[in-house]
């Protein structure tokens, strides 16, 4: 068993045609016209600056209010934590989970899978490579959901001012939320998970 | 491990693993069955059935449901006899207008914008294809497809429109519009044609066509 790379190949990331490496590296593939490369260029470094950069925006996202209501002259912040809070005390459960999840423990499993991830390439480590691999599979399939609360923000912001019945501005926090999510996509598509696996084949 | 020499014929037969790299040469597969790496698990290839037909039947619907989703109305508000309706695009107007443009982009750009694009332009490559034809522009479509495929939320936006309603339920009276259930239809359509089309197969395709 080998790699495409110890092969001497390069595999289209685009379109996944397989070009020998000595033709093909710097140049662009012939079928779909996407710039080809053993790795993706920069991985750690690109990787690691977004990382950096979501987890520093994570606390203006999560400290800030997403909303602001105003109803019969009553002033209402709700930051994400307490916009959760209030669903459990509603006895919406099942709503609280979902917000949760979307808007709390997925950006924490992205930023922590992603740095271990990256800590793994940088020092070598070779433990648990096929879980790690299946762990970036998940995180590049559930980084979209955590926009729920961007659209949920959206669609009341929309729909109360028509209304008349209140007033609902979008807090300060919304837009570093949404930059969060933004940029742990980013982080996640410029981490090459191949590294990981270079690591091993280097080893052997 | 020296090079391996290879024929472009054979070139053609290989197949990486996009998260391992590890290389396996490709196999007839029996209908439905899908090849997985040896290594890592991930899924490399699969053999779909008439998987043209079935991604461009799927296509045209979702297309349909999504200029359906932004004609009517999406929710409807009412308190004290007053009542308002919104549609996709009042959200991010209202954003917008509250000084957040780069958020009101971003909502655009999620909910309409990138599946509006992306659904324009795999419906004139899935047409070309079918028709076995070699139309300008295929290959540029075919990566933009590909590209604006995570960038597209509509199913998120789903969640994200029965938090909202849920939240407003205790205040006000709501009710879905028809755009609300174009749009439940259009994430299912939406999930049927990425089902029934793998990007590669297409590629595969299309340089057959050259």
């Amino acid at each position: 068993m080998s790699s495409a790379a110890r092969s001497g190949l390069i595999a289209c990331e685009e379109c996944g045609r397989v070009w020998p490496r000595d033709q093909a590296e710097g140049h662009r593939c012939a079928r779909c016209g996407a710039a080809l490369h053993r790795r993706r260029p920069n991985s750690l470094a690109r990787t690691t600056a977004l990382l950096v950069a979501a987890a520093i925006l994570l606390l203006p996202a999560n400290i800030l209010p997403i909303l602001r209501t105003t109803m019969t002259g009553r002033v209402k912040e709700d930051t994400i934590l307490s916009g959760i809070q209030h669903f459990f005390a509603q006895g919406q459960v099942a709503v609280a989970l979902l917000v949760l999840v979307a808007s709390f423990v997925v950006p924490g499993i992205k930023i922590i899978g992603l740095s271990w991830m990256l800590l793994s390439v940088r020092f070598r480590w070779d433990w648990r490579l096929r879980d790690r691999t299946a762990l970036y599979r998940l995180i590049e399939f559930v980084g979209r959901w955590s926009m729920v609360d961007v659209f949920m923000i959206s669609i009341l912001a929309g729909l109360v001012r028509l209304s008349a019945l209140a007033t609902i501005e979008v807090g300060p926090g919304a837009p570093w939320f949404a930059a969060v999510v933004v940029l742990t996509m980013l982080a996640t598509r410029s981490f090459d998970p191949r590294l990981m696996w270079d690591v091993r084949e280097a080893k052997s | 491990m020296s090079p391996v020499a290879v024929s472009s014929f054979e070139l053609r037969r290989l197949v990486a693993c996009t998260t391992c790299d590890l290389l396996h040469e490709r196999v007839p597969l029996p209908a439905g069955g899908v090849a997985r790496c040896a290594r890592c698990g991930n899924a490399l290839y699969d053999e779909r059935a008439l998987w043209l037909e079935h991604a461009l039947a799927f296509t045209l619907a979702a297309a349909v449901l999504l200029a359906l989703s932004a004609a009517f109305t999406l929710m409807a508000v009412e308190v004290g006899g007053v009542s308002a309706h919104s549609g996709l695009e009042t959200g991010p107007i209202e954003l917008w207008r509250q000084g957040h443009a780069p958020l009101a982009l971003l909502v655009l750009f999620a909910t309409l914008l990138a599946p509006g694009l992306r659904l324009g332009l795999l419906l004139y490559v899935l047409v070309s294809l079918r028709r076995g034809r070699r139309r300008p522009g295929l290959v540029g479509s075919l990566r933009l497809v590909d590209g604006l495929r995570d960038w597209g939320m509509p199913e998120v936006f789903v969640l994200g429109a029965i938090v909202a309603w849920i939240k407003l339920a205790d205040i006000a009276t709501v009710s879905l519009g028809p755009a609300m259930a174009a749009f439940g239809a259009l994430v299912l359509a939406l999930s049927a044609a990425n089902a029934a089309l793998d990007p590669r197969d297409a590629w595969d395709a299309l340089e057959r066509l050259a």
